[in-house]
């Protein structure tokens, strides 16, 4: 241990000694991030880049599900459907100025070389930003306008008051989804389960549905939500005892829709920066002066 | 620090070698033969009666404590108590010093985390053992500390089953798959508190206490990176959990063995999946589940089922609300355990009550020092169990007491079976198979195949035996091993490695039974 610490304490001091002699820092390309107006970057070799975005109303779509299964009860498959709504909107870097006049209004490309022969990586300055009903603490400005997910049935047994009616409330003390990933301890793909919220309340809606309303604690994001290829929920019977639910999502219905959505002609428009939770809670990943200098890292 | 022992055992050995190669070889006591493979210091092993001899006890206490050689300044010492008749002395006080170093609690954190099958790849800070130290924060989370503060404060080792307490990383504590903040967020909420400004760039610990009575809670049970490895689904339904507390804590690897005899059955499906209260619109689930029925499975699943089922508030993170569940095992004398906890932590209380317990961890701790082909017999392991118990289960002392104990100092008798190519074929093979596929990196020749021999070529034969035995770490307990990759799908079994062991020491032997490589120089390697 000690040696490692005199190890440790010799590096620092090289480290310290080296930056003596260090030239001044070279300049820096500047993301500029002013409230109410659209997030620049000047490039030190004055190109600018500045970010816009394509705001999209809200989908609201049905999801068919089918419950498979409780363990305190035998119901069977009994069909239900879902409704989600959500909204999927782009986030982009464009060319603002740029001595080649064609790539003016053009998506930047961020470009670096792998090393070792491989060829370089190359991608573009854009994500997609999606905005659903889990989001409703975390970006209540983005999901002001998404109504709650709702249980559509004309069954309602598989819950264990048993009866056809939706009952008043019904609370769930966990919503689990299920997804094929990586174990990170033994590194083997595996069925996983994602809490992904905790103490959900649902209420009888005019439908006749069972609407979600309140949510002690959405732990992931409603993406996996829709991609899961289970989910569980687990709540109490009369008697005290958890009842594991579990329902499999059909996620090819919401993706189709999803598709059909994203189809619609865009309309972009620079983004005003801190108006929602893109500027902080679901910034982009380009929004970082960093990505901007990184070296080795081209923009064209 | 697992980190740091690594380069602490790499600087060792690298003065050690220089110290060799300035000619310095050692007198000892002892008798010696040349023996150029261990560098400066040449260990003579046995004694006429078997035991080791002082200084291949004091490297053999020093590798399986610290996982390195003593430096010769501790031989010197030795050879001091020797001549002074103070062996004794000298040992119990080597094994206090070794005790107290980062070293061994790193090598202890490996054994534990291959206990639980974990990664073993994290490291834990170099400020917890050096305030001063400037080394920036690593990854470590709630699990790993716990380890740490069991092995540091020589706590009990039922700590690892029942502790309410927790340190944990802020604003690291990540697990791989949810931070330590999140897994407990539920039961703490204030520690999803944001950081003050100016401070994001420093680590904190936080410690977290639960009541000595908190039902929720238990040791490494309740730890975001237990619950992540043993993730639980709809089908598992918590059985890899409860599977992984009966393997670690209980000693049962869970083999279908007991079959309920005739007449019982129905005591055990009722304990493994008591029925819901029947209406009039629902069945039992149990009705068309032929696991209610076959004895096959029900010798596995009418234990996992009501323990797993103490888990079930819980997903991925811990939920504030606890499960009843039941720990329910059959002993071999046919006596029927069944113990109902409400919540994880009176489950674990109820695991760590049962004699089977006490056994299983000496077991493990046996298995890590002793490392006997020969179990010891009962009357020996009663012994074991009952000074385990008479030293409050205390880790280091009982670490301690078990390095003092002549099983551990005699002869470690790897005399050679004739173990030949033909019994370790298998294993080797599963070796050249996943070689095959691999390019060499630059510089580096290819990696023959491990069942000819030759292995490469007559030059080079040597040179790959030498590192079969340091990649699976054979001339330890093959927990350092570095192949196969932690991360593949086939891990050779202790059997497997004992073998492979045998066949190397009794000199490589070839399909036909020819030594291909003197046992003398092998044995050497195996030391």
């Amino acid at each position: 241990m000690k040696l490692f610490t005199s190890w440790i304490a010799a590096a620092a001091c090289v480290v310290s000694l080296s930056s003596l002699w260090a030239a001044d820092p070279p300049p820096r390309n500047k993301l500029i991030l002013e409230a109410g107006k659209t997030p620049e970057v000047v490039f030190v070799d004055g190109r600018i880049t500045e970010l816009y975005i394509n705001r999209r109303e809200p989908l609201v779509t049905t999801m068919p599900i089918k419950v498979t299964d409780n363990a305190c009860t035998t119901p069977s498959n009994i069909a239900c459907d879902y409704r989600t709504s959500l909204i999927l909107d782009d986030l982009v870097m464009i060319w603002k100025a740029n001595p080649d006049p064609t790539k003016v209004g053009k998506l930047v490309m961020a470009k670096f070389s792998q090393g070792g022969g491989q060829p370089p990586i190359e991608f573009p300055l854009y994500q997609q930003g999606l905005v659903a009903f889990s989001d409703h603490g975390m970006m209540p400005i983005l999901s002001a306008n998404l109504p709650n997910d709702i249980f559509l049935c004309k069954d309602f047994t598989w819950l264990p008051s048993g009866t056809v009616a939706a009952p008043d409330t019904v609370n769930l003390s966990r919503w689990d989804v299920e997804m094929m990933m990586s174990n990170p301890e033994t590194g083997l793909m595996e069925n996983r389960t994602i809490s992904m919220a905790m103490d959900v309340t649902l209420k009888k809606n005019a439908e006749g549905g069972l609407e979600i309303g309140k949510v002690k604690k959405f732990l992931v994001s409603s993406q996996s939500v829709i991609n899961a290829t289970l989910w569980a929920l687990i709540t109490k019977n009369a008697n005290g005892d958890y009842c594991p639910i579990t329902i499999q999502p059909n996620s090819q219905a919401i993706n189709n829709a999803i598709t059909q959505y994203q189809a619609l002609p865009p309309h972009y428009a620079g983004y005003q920066y801190g108006v929602d939770e893109f500027s902080n809670v679901a910034k982009p990943f380009f929004l970082d002066e960093n990505i901007f200098n990184a070296p080795g890292v081209e923009f064209n | 620090m697992r980190q740091a022992s690594n380069l602490i055992k790499k600087i060792g050995f690298v003065s050690f070698a220089l110290l060799f190669t300035g000619g310095c070889v050692k007198k000892s006591n002892e008798i010696q033969e040349p023996n150029p493979t261990f560098g400066l210091h040449t260990v003579a092993f046995t004694t006429s009666r078997g035991s080791l001899t002082p200084s291949a006890r004091l490297r053999k206490l020093s590798v399986h404590l610290r996982g390195i050689l003593p430096v010769e300044s501790e031989y010197d010492a030795l050879d001091q108590a020797i001549a002074a008749k103070t062996t004794d002395e000298f040992f119990s006080a080597k094994t206090s010093e070794y005790l107290k170093t980062p070293e061994y609690i790193g090598k202890m954190m490996t054994r534990l985390d291959q206990l639980l099958r974990m990664r073993t790849t994290s490291d834990l800070p170099e400020a917890l053992f050096n305030p001063q130290s400037s080394a920036p924060p690593e990854l470590v989370n709630a699990e790993d500390l716990l380890y740490y503060e069991i092995l540091a404060n020589n706590l009990s080792w039922d700590s690892l089953l029942t502790r309410k307490e927790y340190m944990m990383p802020d604003p690291y504590g990540f697990t791989g798959m949810v931070y330590d903040k999140d897994y407990y967020q539920m039961v703490v909420p204030e520690l999803l508190s944001p950081m003050e400004p100016g401070k994001l760039n420093q680590i904190n610990y936080n410690r977290i206490k639960f009541s000595p009575t908190d039902p929720r809670i238990a040791g490494i049970i309740t730890t975001g990176r237990f619950f992540s490895r043993y993730s639980t689904t709809n089908v598992n339904r918590n059985r890899g959990r409860a599977s992984a507390l009966f393997r670690t804590f209980l000693c049962d690897d869970m083999r279908a063995v007991v079959t309920p005899k005739p007449g019982e059955d129905g005591d055990l499906v009722n304990q493994a999946f008591p029925k819901p209260v029947p209406d009039a619109n629902h069945a039992s689930v149990l009705d068309d589940d032929p696991h209610g029925s076959d004895p096959n499975c029900m010798s596995c699943h009418y234990k996992l089922d009501p323990l797993g089922r103490g888990f079930l508030t819980s997903g991925s993170i811990l939920s504030e609300d606890t499960s009843p569940g039941v720990l329910t095992y059959r002993r071999p004398t046919g006596e029927l355990v069944s113990v109902p906890g409400n919540g994880l932590g009176e489950l674990a209380e109820a695991i760590k009550l049962q004699p089977e317990y006490a056994q299983c961890q000496v077991m493990h701790f046996w298995n890590w020092f002793i490392q006997g082909d020969d179990p010891p017999t009962v009357e020996r392991f009663a012994e074991l169990v009952k000074q385990f118990d008479g030293l409050g289960h205390k880790t280091n002392d009982f670490v301690a007491f078990l390095v003092n104990q002549p099983e551990f100092y005699r002869d470690p008798n790897i005399a050679p079976e004739n173990v030949t190519l033909v019994q370790v074929k298998n294993s080797l093979q599963r070796c050249t198979n996943c070689h095959a596929g691999v390019t060499p990196s630059m510089g580096k020749p290819p990696i023959p195949s491990f069942v000819s021999m030759p292995i490469g070529s007559d030059a080079d034969h040597q040179k790959w035996v030498k590192d079969i035995v340091k990649v699976l770490d054979l001339a330890g307990s093959g927990e350092n091993r570095t192949m196969p990759p932690a991360t593949s799908a086939w891990q050779p079994s202790a059997e497997e490695l004992g073998q492979i062991k045998k066949w190397i020491a009794s000199g490589v032997r070839d399909e036909s039974g020819k030594i291909t490589i003197d046992p003398k120089i092998t044995q050497g390697w195996l030391q």
